[in-house]
């Protein structure tokens, strides 16, 4: 199908890099923030961000859940869906996660798309962000998390939500297809009813376009990837690891490989860039005062620590690993909330 | 401090002089090698730097040295010198090889040292080594403690694309099995058996082309890439512990 790339790792490299582009433009665009959303839904009332990523959410689930149905991917193979996952690593991660975020004012994905649009200070958030999340994945703080990760373990006999329903002794498919009903109808039903949502194409668009990269993410690891002797591992849009593992990359490229997720991070750096030079949207900015800096790398941080510890950001388990209907999901989005909220809570007091 | 510099250089020259090189430390290299001097050009070894992932560290070795008429690389060993048991896979050649360039996934327990040592059939050797650092895994390892089964199933083998005769181009081989070490705990106090798929062995014509024996440093789903330049009446049998053989033919 591909007889342009020589092999199914290069077609991977290469339609990744175009799904980052087109993430990050998209992103750029419709400014896409779980963040900006939450913080203006509490503090203002303002409901549109958030309303357009519960889009996002109900898009990606539908189509990735399609995507399974339609072809031989099997989305339980993703590390979202643990068999033995530690509950309190996965919420006490995405609270950290969620606080972190608050401090550094983004989280990990629109810090990428900042950058692009020549935002110094979402460099600084990223690099540190990189570092710590190896840090806790293989570094220095590794032994403590596997020790955690060991005391508090639990195994589960299902990991995802049309699991739990096919228990209860429905059908896989009609279990599969139920949860996604209920769960994208409603999530899409809540956002738009909002008239605020429906009036404003950029976010309308920008969410729905965004949902469908995840899927897209999942079809390019997932088909173009498969092969019967070297499959490329089921991925899709995520952004702890992949920052910390693209800083890997740009160190140590002569004795790795290049992979899918540093393109996606590369290609939506470039993405967001061109967005932001045709749109005239570029402008360099940086901290304006040590104390907003330390802030920076404070959330900067606790995001890397916190999203490695509850496999995932706002994007990589909020709108892909939901697309999966890992239940692991679920808790870590449920973490990011409660984080943010205490964070908000917190300065208010 | 002058008698100082000397006195260090002469004792780093005494050190050195009489220090046994790493290799010949390695019991299981050096009993190979026995009282040879092993080449150090020629032979390379691939692996990466950096491996989040000891299950699977994708290896390629080759070599690239020209031989005199008659003489053909015969045997290379990989070898893990921090492995529980050092043999990690070891192939016996034909001279029906048209270049040898062999690619593999071996297992790695933690960083070390993996060592290639290459034997001709006139009995000179090429060594060569190469570190890897082993990193404790991501978040990755979602299903390691599941129990596969340990008969050997779909079996594989790719072809070239444009296959010509005469004309040196790769081809993959893969059959899946657990390759159950032997070093496993099950979770209750005792060890997983060991069971491992022992060997491939690949013919033209009913020739012996090529012999891969597996050891437990070899990753599980045992794959094997190699060059060769005939593509007809190839049969490729894998055998494992227990005897049973699988066989493909092309």
């Amino acid at each position: 199908m591909f007889e342009i790339f020589d092999d199914h790792l290069q077609a991977v490299l290469w339609i990744g890099f175009i799904l980052g582009i087109a993430y990050g433009a998209a992103a750029q665009w419709s400014r896409f923030c779980l963040y900006r959303g939450l913080v203006n839904h509490w503090q203002n009332g303002d409901s549109v961000k958030l309303h357009a990523f519960m889009l996002a959410m109900a898009v990606a689930l539908l189509c990735s859940q399609l995507l399974q149905i339609f072809s031989p991917i099997d989305l339980t193979q993703t590390h979202y869906h643990q068999r033995s996952p530690s509950w309190p690593l996965i919420i006490g991660g995405g609270v950290l996660f969620g606080y972190g975020m608050h401090l550094a004012n983004a989280c990990g994905a629109r810090s990428i798309v900042l950058l692009g649009t020549g935002n110094l200070r979402a460099l600084l958030v990223l690099l540190v962000l990189g570092v710590t999340a190896y840090m806790t994945m293989s570094g220095l703080l590794a032994p403590y998390r596997l020790d955690l990760e060991g005391l508090t373990q639990s195994r589960l006999a299902v990991t995802s939500i049309d699991g739990l329903l096919s228990a209860t002794g429905l059908a896989q498919l009609q279990a599969t297809v139920l949860a996604v009903l209920f769960l994208s109808g409603s999530l899409s039903f809540i956002a738009l009813k909002s008239k605020a949502l429906r009036n404003s194409p950029r976010d309308l668009m920008g969410s729905v376009i965004i949902g469908c990269l995840v899927a897209l993410g999942w079809w390019i690891t997932g088909v173009l990837g498969a092969d019967d002797f070297d499959p490329v591992r089921l991925a899709s849009l995520t952004f702890v690891a992949p920052v910390g593992e693209t800083l890997q990359y740009s160190m140590l490229s002569t004795g790795m490989p290049l992979s899918f997720a540093i393109v996606t991070v590369l290609g939506i750096l470039v993405g967001s860039f061109i967005r932001a030079i045709f749109s005239g949207e570029f402008s360099w900015q940086a901290y304006e005062s040590p104390k907003q800096m330390q802030r920076g790398i404070i959330g900067a941080a606790l995001m890397g620590v916190g999203g490695v510890l509850s496999l995932g950001c706002t994007l990589g388990q909020g709108i892909s690993g939901f697309s999966t209907l890992a239940i692991s999901s679920l808790a870590a989005l449920l973490g990011i909330l409660m984080g943010a909220r205490f964070a908000l809570w917190i300065e208010k007091h | 401090m002058r008698l100082m510099w000397m006195f260090s250089l002469l004792l780093s020259l005494f050190i050195s002089s009489h220090a046994l090189a790493d290799w010949q430390r390695f019991s299981a290299l050096s009993d190979k090698v026995g009282n040879n001097t092993p080449h150090k050009d020629n032979l390379n070894l691939s692996l990466p730097l950096v491996a989040d992932d000891g299950s699977a560290v994708s290896l390629k070795v080759a070599f690239t040295g020209n031989l005199p008429e008659g003489e053909y690389i015969s045997r290379i060993w990989i070898l893990a010198d921090k492995n529980p048991n050092p043999d990690v896979i070891d192939f016996e050649l034909s001279s029906a090889i048209p270049r040898i360039e062999l690619t593999t996934r071996i297992r790695l327990g933690e960083s070390q040292t993996v060592y290639a040592l290459a034997q001709s059939n006139q009995g000179n050797f090429w060594l060569t080594q190469q570190d890897v650092r082993v990193t404790v895994s991501g978040c990755l390892m979602a299903n390691d403690d599941t129990q596969a089964e340990t008969t050997m199933n779909q079996p594989r083998v790719a072809l070239p694309r444009n296959p010509k005769a005469g004309e040196a181009a790769e081809l993959r081989t893969m059959i899946n099995h657990p390759m159950e070490t032997g070093f496993r705990e099950d979770g209750q106090g005792g060890f997983v058996p060991q069971q491992l798929v022992e060997s491939l062995e690949v013919f033209h014509s009913n020739n012996p082309v090529m012999t891969v024996n597996f050891h437990t440093g070899t990753s599980a789903n045992p794959f094997v890439a190699f060059f060769l330049d005939q593509f007809d009446n190839l049969s490729f049998t894998w055998t494992d512990q227990k005897g049973q053989q699988v066989t493909e033919e092309r």
